[in-house]
């Protein structure tokens, strides 16, 4: 009996650590919330002035078909060019070796 | 026609033949539960990234005993069992996963890369826009722990196999596997495998808790539209340095888990993409994943069948069922406080099973209320049950180590 009122003993005594360090946690993040937000009302960013000395182009259908053009232009290939996307970001030697693997069984083509 | 006899052919039938009752009992019993294992693993009853590797592990090493020199018994999975540098350098030549176990697992490197990837889905901005209602309620969602640690004790075991069990009450799987290594080496596998099993089922069963402790008037409860501002990831970074850094210092202990969930935080603030994506992905459900296998290769029979596993069996949803009463109780005195304007089946979110908690949380508040969105409160109760499950299990060992 005597082990396990000790054990309760610990427990509870372990449980209002727990308590004491995660209510001193929260108050660190407190803290950190309102010096870290007082220090950007101190130093207000002033937005520099815009200075426009042409319209920007809002066309995207316009900057994406002068794309496919220039494109087919360089290829000169007979197919159609049917979907434009950015390219996943890779190294480049990745790229070279799977496509040297993936060719490997063809030689020739 | 060669001087054979079958058996001798068939060595995992020959084991099973010539294996004590119990054994022989439990080895099929436990070739059964990891099939039952993978089933609910993929019906979505468990936990299926866990479950499936868990129970063909399980399944398999229990089929697959073999004679082994020296007229012993025994797999080629692993030998958790081996100790002194030359047993464990010829298990490493040996043994397939063995060198995943000496080098990974019983060092808690598989826990604190597990660790490192749940880091790096958690959102600190949750906790950081409410904290002292966020942690109030972790600190509730921690009373399995409290109640389990005195009741093994009472039921038999050794104060610190109580306190291992009992940090199943915090809901966190690799926390549980780290501390089990730490006080009771001897018997982690089975406390691990019950707290995974059990943590697998809070998905299903919590609900049913909830809806008997909620009422539906009470479930359906909107939280007030937020109008904090958004915490920046500048101040969730220092918030995880700082917090690292303190923790480390009060307890050293569990500096590796700690260190492990806040450098996740930090890789996902600080926008370093590669790092991000490798930890996110590839390391957390690597380490599930061989987490999941080694812990099923453990539940060899030999191995797991120790007179303490129902005790552990029953303190373990003892643990889960007290941290789930009161988590949804830290609700209630919410919901006291703030004159009715708190959901109090949030609670339930604090009970730290990242992210299953607040799903569940949300689920059972839209099924009462189809605009009533509690996630983010939800989301900040999880992600605080994280924090107070690793100080109430550094506190535990600490205070045990010294005793």
């Amino acid at each position: 009996m005597s082990m396990v009122l000790a054990a309760l003993a610990k427990g509870a005594f372990s449980f209002v650590l727990m308590a004491v360090l995660a209510a001193v946690c929260a108050g660190v993040i407190r803290l950190i919330v309102l010096v870290l937000a007082r220090g950007r009302t101190r130093t207000p960013v002033v937005a520099p002035e815009m200075t426009m000395t042409a319209k920007p182009i809002r066309d995207d259908s316009a900057v994406i078909a002068a794309v496919i053009a220039a494109a087919a232009h360089m290829t000169g290939a007979p197919q159609r060019i049917v979907f434009l996307a950015e390219q996943k970001r890779s190294a480049h030697w990745i790229t070279e070796v799977r496509s040297r693997h993936h060719g490997g069984h063809s030689p020739h083509r | 026609m060669p001087d054979i006899a079958i058996l001798d052919l068939f060595q995992g039938v020959a084991t099973l033949v010539q294996a004590d009752p119990l054994i022989l009992i439990g080895r099929v019993a436990l070739m059964g539960l990891g099939v039952l294992l993978i089933y609910l693993g993929q019906r979505g009853v468990l936990e299926a990234l866990l479950m499936i590797p868990m129970g063909l592990g399980m399944a398999t090493v229990n089929a697959a005993v073999l004679f082994l020199p020296g007229g012993k018994t025994g797999t080629l999975f692993l030998d958790p069992l081996a100790s002194g540098t030359d047993e464990v350098m010829a298990q490493l030549q040996i043994d397939w996963l063995q060198p995943i176990y000496t080098f990974a697992f019983s060092n808690g490197l598989i826990a604190c890369l597990v660790f490192l990837g749940i880091g790096t889905l958690l959102d600190v901005g949750y906790v950081m826009q409410r904290p002292f209602r966020s942690m109030f309620l972790a600190v509730c969602g921690e009373l399995g722990t409290l109640i389990a640690f005195p009741l093994g004790v009472l039921m038999g075991l050794t104060d610190k196999q109580a306190a291992a069990t009992a940090t199943i009450g915090g809901a966190d799987g690799p926390m549980v596997l780290f501390t089990s290594l730490i006080l009771a080496p001897e018997i982690f596998v089975p406390i691990t495998v019950v707290g995974y099993l059990y943590l697998g089922l809070t998905y299903g069963g919590y609900p049913y808790l909830v809806r008997l402790m909620v009422p539906k008037r009470l479930r359906a409860i909107a939280m007030p539209p937020d109008t904090r501002r958004a915490i920046t990831a500048s101040e969730k970074m220092v918030f995880a340095v700082v917090a690292c850094l303190l923790l480390s210092l009060l307890f050293p202990v569990a500096a590796p888990l700690f260190l492990s969930l806040f450098l996740g935080v930090i890789v996902r603030e600080s926008g370093l993409s590669y790092f991000y994506d490798l930890f996110s992905n590839q390391i957390l459900y690597g380490a599930t994943f061989f987490l999941g296998l080694v812990l099923g290769v453990l539940c060899e029979a030999g191995t797991i069948l120790h007179p303490k596993v129902l005790i552990l069996l029953v303190l373990g949803i003892v643990a889960l069922t007290f941290s789930a009463i009161g988590g949804l109780f830290g609700g209630y005195v919410l919901y006291w406080l703030s004159g009715g304007k708190y959901n109090p089946v949030i609670g339930i979110a604090a009970v730290s099973c990242v992210p299953t908690t607040a799903k569940v949380a949300q689920k059972l508040v839209t099924e009462a209320n189809k605009n009533a969105i509690v996630l983010p409160h939800a989301l900040g109760a999880n992600i605080s049950g994280v924090i107070t499950s690793a100080i109430f299990a550094a506190v535990l060992v600490s205070v045990l180590k010294a005793g």
